[in-house]
């Protein structure tokens, strides 16, 4: 398959179940609620070393959120259900509970409930009081620019997550161009999130390593710099690759995230230096989630 | 299907507990096994076809016309359905009431939904003393659901109320919200004297400057986020509580009853 | 008015009947043993196949005085599940843990009993509980006067008064409150609460007056004796409810020297501290003590499980309780420097250990007991349980099979740490009759009750044989109160006011000389006010009083 000049592999992506919810951040402006919330989302870009993988979803218009503020909604993605429950406390504890004027609320209200605001309250020392409305609790903790409204729990849903494209081209600042231009579409797609830094990884990573210590490695197959070393899938013409991973709350989500990302890509096409779009898997062992690039872009 | 209506026939002098003519108790019963109902009144037990012309047959869905101020248990323990007064009702009009809708287009008597556990119960006219309070030696009052009220309220209205909304759009009279556990009362008009008497937590949200006790401290004013939440919840009621004009976020909070826990609080309109 | 009672099974342990077929004759309210050949027979029972018994006697139970009103107050919920309607010949009221005086009554004679007694009267409080009891209909009553943490007798004590001066004491207050025995609980213990001290052990002083609960229970018990008053000291001792006061309790029978003394709901004085929990049973330690010491007699005050509430004057011991109120309000108090009260809320539960052993460890008690002349069935109502369970529990101490499987049923910890499973001992209906009827009526002091033989009053309970005890006793085919027919198929026919019993023992009157003086400077009452007179209870021409006989005094 070949889309304005850009070859489409035949393989596809492999991705995993996870468990995800989402939260809403809003504060006294937008500014302060996108500070609030890059803090809470901050180093989650993999669930190897970060605990869970988490990205800002969206910018939420006042008329969106429950207090009528300005808000951000943000999405966390974990391995298993304690995770993330503790990855959620501990991120909202430290990021939102302490940033000035913020509210933080459900952005699921489906699932199983896991506890939002529901222990930080502990921090207003008896002080704290709590509001049922409309069936949801609700608890304010005394603060020093005021009073910290969050909502009790939000809820949990299955996820998938790792679905992902490669971008290979013919130069460094024309593979990161290509890549740019698919956040910027898959930016405005709901339930998805990019983990990565700027929503671009570079090192894309294979399973094992020389070293027994380490269970992955460089994708040493995608280095442009060992195409004449080792076992390589570029063709001589390809000087960068990069990939995009994604997290979505279901598997249709990372579908169309990866639709209108690939688009973007090949909408810049030959004439912008981009080669083939490909994807990282297993073999399909190990996620029961096969994106198949292919059949995305049919 | 039409209203189950119970059309009171006379007034008797003595009392009636019309406790077993709610919904879930009528269920399944046929118009004569109704109406051959007996009911406490006074010392004498009357017959429901004796006391009410009865018409209709929805059975979850009942009106009780021309009542009076003598029946008394209207609508206790309600669970689902839906029950109209048209007239007056007696002492504990929907105690203990579980779910559905209530409503009553006159004046209620004492402990009008004292003990209440969820549901809508609309007041249209006045209620009298202990409204959505514990009954007397119980610690706990209303425990959720919303009681709107468009006329006054009597003395200790939320008396041990332990959750839910109370919502008032006349004036409340003195011990409003006395020995709350917790919860919201609203009250749009005056409040009386002796305001959250003994209150534990639980929050008086007021649009008029009440007359506090000396256990009440002023805590400054502030914008509070829940407030717009708590007013979106009111959108849905036929009241003046759904206006947005009426709805604010900056108030005066006085924390008390420093008497007893402290953790409650007065919110006073800015 | 002559009634014939035919052919039924009589159990009367006071004449040695025991399960004879028999006719019996009332004439005027007393049995008679024939009537003359031609008196007419008014009314005649055809009671063949019947169970007949004499009308049971509830010697501990508490029915009057200001602590019940306090538990009324307390648990207005736990009525409001039990409204009693009126009839046209009973009167309304509420029922379940603490009922009204009325339903009392009704309830208590619906179950075949047709005597009650008060063991906690504070002679301070003496008018309001003979008020109270003269509220309750059909019965018969009493009461055991309080003593032993009042201060004018342990400043006697303090003072080294001697014995004497403290029989006089007694004999007076006796007179004054109309009693019919003397109480002491917690000796010394409630006044100590007063003085901050929150427990107090058999030799340990109270630390203003220096007295000891001993020394108190020697005096009283001497006293009771010595004014020959036949129930001997009424004792609720030390330590109720501390795990360990097993020990206490065997101290306190052995230190009473060989006097009569009544233990009274000697279960929650029966605990020991092993196991992993440090709570045991010390049933069988007590048992084999009451069997061994002839002196000493005991009531068992047995749990059964569900919502009841404890009224106690041990304020010190309800005061450490306070924290298992359920629901979570209680009351504790002072009366007129008198003793005290302390009213808690408890729901026994048989999946918690600590209840489940203790409703074991009172049957134990009951089962090891040899001497059914010496044990008595109560709940210590409504302490234990409410009075109305009291047919549930005889068909416990009836039925090993039904014992078992209720067994079967408790918190598992608790049925390894009893011995219960493995006593097959089962009551006979004898041995019920004597520990409900003659040796209750025995034990309180009644000349003319508590038996079916010639002279004594006709309280008849007549039963029909069901091998489902509780199903038997808990309603009589024919319950008649001094002979007059009171309730028929469990339910009350007819009203009718029973008799104040008391005793009369001697004092010299030099005695209130000092009284005087400690009223007019301590109290808020005049001796003149305190001191109850015989038209108190009899002027509304509905309550009488019988005086009963006293040992001789030597």
């Amino acid at each position: 398959m070949i889309i304005n000049g850009v070859s489409i592999d035949e393989t596809f992506a492999e991705a995993f179940p996870m468990k995800a919810t989402r939260a809403i951040i809003t504060a006294q402006n937008e500014k302060w609620a996108m500070i609030s919330a890059q803090a809470m989302t901050g180093f989650a870009t993999s669930v190897i070393a970060c605990g869970c993988e988490a990205g800002i979803e969206r910018v939420l218009d006042p008329s969106e959120t429950p207090d009528g503020r300005p808000g951000v909604s943000v999405l966390i993605f974990a391995m298993g259900g304690k995770g993330l429950a503790k990855q959620l406390e501990t991120r909202a504890g430290q990021c939102v509970l302490t940033s000035p004027t913020s509210a933080l609320f459900a952005g699921i209200d489906e699932g199983l409930q896991i506890p939002l605001g529901k222990n930080l309250r502990y921090f207003g020392d008896g002080f704290q009081s709590s509001k049922k409305i409309d069936g949801k609790r609700y608890w304010r903790v005394p603060v020093m620019d005021g009073e910290f409204l969050t909502e009790a729990t939000t809820g949990r849903v299955d996820a998938v997550g790792g679905g992902n494209f490669l971008v290979l081209a013919e130069s460094q600042p024309q593979a990161l161009a290509a890549c740019e231009a698919a956040i910027i579409e898959m930016k405005k797609m709901p339930n998805v999130i990019m983990p990565f830094p700027g929503g671009v990884v570079r090192s894309g990573s294979k399973v094992g390593s020389k070293y027994p210590a380490l269970g992955a490695s460089t994708n040493d197959a995608f280095c442009p710099t060992l195409k004449g070393v080792t076992k390589t899938d570029l063709s001589p013409d390809i000087e960068s690759v990069m990939e995009i991973v994604i997290d979505g709350l279901t598997k249709e989500d990372i579908d169309n995230a990866m639709r209108v990302g690939i688009q973007a890509v090949c909408d810049l096409g030959a004439e912008n230096g981009i080669q083939r779009i490909s994807a990282g898997n297993y073999g399909g062992k190990l996620g029961p989630f096969h994106f198949h690039l292919q059949e995305i872009m049919a | 299907m039409s209203a189950l209506t119970f059309t009171v026939k006379q007034e008797t002098a003595q009392r009636v507990d019309m406790s077993p003519l709610v919904c879930q108790l009528l269920k399944d019963l046929s118009l004569t096994d109704i109406a051959a109902i007996e009911l406490q009144n006074g010392k004498r037990k009357i017959r429901v076809d004796e006391l009410f012309t009865v018409s209709g047959d929805d059975s979850q869905n009942i009106v009780i016309k021309n009542s009076y101020a003598k029946l008394d248990f209207i609508a206790k323990e309600l669970q689902d359905g839906s029950m109209t007064v048209e007239g007056e009702a007696g002492a504990y009009f929907g105690m203990s009431m579980k779910s559905g809708q209530l409503t009553a287009n006159g004046n209620v008597g004492l402990y009008a939904a004292c003990e209440m556990k969820n549901g809508l119960l609309t007041i249209n006219g006045n209620a009298g003393d202990f409204l959505g309070a514990a009954l007397p030696g119980n610690k706990q009052g209303m425990k959720g659901g919303t009681i709107l009220v468009k006329g006054n309220v009597g003395q200790r209205a939320g008396d041990h109320m332990r959750r839910g909304n109370l919502l008032i759009e006349g004036n409340a009279g003195d011990y409003c919200g006395s020995r709350m556990i917790a919860g919201t009362i609203a009250v749009m008009g005056t409040t009386g004297r002796f305001l959250g008497y003994a209150m534990q937590r639980g929050t008086l949200l007021l649009w008029q400057q009440p007359q506090l006790s000396a256990t009440f401290n002023d805590c400054g004013s502030h914008t509070l986020a829940f407030l717009p939440i708590l007013f979106k919840s009111f959108k849905k009621l036929d009241s003046k509580f759904s206006d947005d004009s009426v709805a604010f976020n900056r108030v005066q909070r006085y924390g008390g009853d420093m008497a007893e826990k402290g953790r409650a609080e007065v919110l006073v309109k800015l | 008015m002559l009634i014939k009672l035919t052919g039924g099974t009589v159990y009367d342990p006071a004449s040695g009947i025991d399960g004879q077929v028999k006719t019996l004759f009332v004439l005027d309210g007393k049995f008679i043993k024939q009537p003359l050949a031609e008196m007419p027979v008014d009314k005649e029972y055809d009671l063949k196949g019947k169970v007949v018994m004499s009308g049971a006697i509830d010697m501990h139970t508490h029915i009057g005085g200001g602590k019940g009103n306090i538990a009324r107050m307390l648990i207005p919920e736990d009525h409001r599940k039990d409204p009693v309607y009126r009839s046209d010949i009973t009167r309304s009221g509420c029922g379940h843990a603490m009922p009204s005086t009325f339903t009392t009554g009704y309830r208590y004679a619906e179950m075949g009993y047709t005597a009650g007694f008060e063991p906690a009267i504070l002679p301070v409080n003496a008018r309001q509980a003979h008020m109270e009891m003269a509220d309750i209909p059909i019965l018969d009553k009493g009461g055991y006067v309080m003593l032993g943490s009042d201060d004018y007798l342990l400043r006697m004590l303090t003072a080294k008064k001697d014995q004497k001066a403290i029989n006089d004491y007694v004999a007076w207050t006796m007179n004054a409150a109309k009693a019919i025995g003397v109480k002491v609980v917690n000796p010394g213990g409630i006044n100590a609460f007063k003085f901050n001290q929150r427990q107090l052990d058999l030799d340990e002083k109270n630390s203003h007056y220096q007295v000891t609960p001993r020394e108190i229970l020697q005096v009283l018990a001497t006293a009771v004796k010595e004014i020959g008053v036949k129930h001997p000291l009424h004792v609720h001792g030390c330590n109720l409810g501390v795990p360990g006061n097993v020990d206490t309790t065997l101290d306190t029978i052995q230190g009473i020297g060989g006097l009569p003394m009544h233990l009274t709901h000697i279960q929650f004085h029966s605990y020991g501290t092993e196991g992993d929990f440090k709570f045991s049973s010390g049933g069988a330690a007590i048992a084999e003590s009451i069997n061994k010491n002839k002196n000493i007699t005991a009531d068992v005050g047995q749990i059964l499980f569900g919502q009841t509430i404890t009224a106690s004057g041990d304020s010190m011991r309800q005061h450490a309780n306070r924290s298992f109120a359920n629901p979570n309000k209680w009351v504790s108090m002072d009366i007129e420097c008198d003793a005290g009260c302390g009213v808690v809320p408890f729901k026994y539960r048989d999946q918690n250990f600590v209840n489940a052993l203790q409703w074991a460890i009172g049957l134990e008690i009951f089962l090891l007991v040899d001497d059914p002349w010496r044990v008595f069935l109560t709940t210590d109502h409504p302490n234990g349980a409410p009075f109305t369970t009291y047919p549930h529990l005889i068909r416990l101490l009836m039925d090993k099979s039904f014992r078992n499987d209720m067994l079967a049923t408790i918190h598992p910890e608790a049925q390894k740490m009893t011995t219960l499973g493995s006593i097959d001992r089962e009551y006979s209906l004898q041995e019920i009759a004597i520990l409900t009827r003659a040796g209750a009526a025995k034990l309180v002091g009644l000349d003319d009750r508590g038996s079916l033989g010639e002279g004594a009053w006709a309280d008849i309970t007549v039963y029909t044989d069901n091998a489902d005890r509780e199903k038997m006793f808990e309603k009589p085919d024919y319950v008649f109160k001094d002979g007059e027919l009171v309730v028929v198929d469990g339910k009350v026919v007819h009203t009718k006011w029973g008799t104040t019993h008391i005793v009369t023992p001697e004092w010299d009157n030099s005695v209130e000389k000092d009284l005087q003086k400690y009223f007019d400077r301590f109290m808020t009452m005049k001796v003149g006010n305190f001191k109850m007179s015989n038209d108190e209870i009899t002027e509304d021409g509905r309550g009488s009083l019988t005086a009963h006989t006293l040992n001789r005094v030597s």
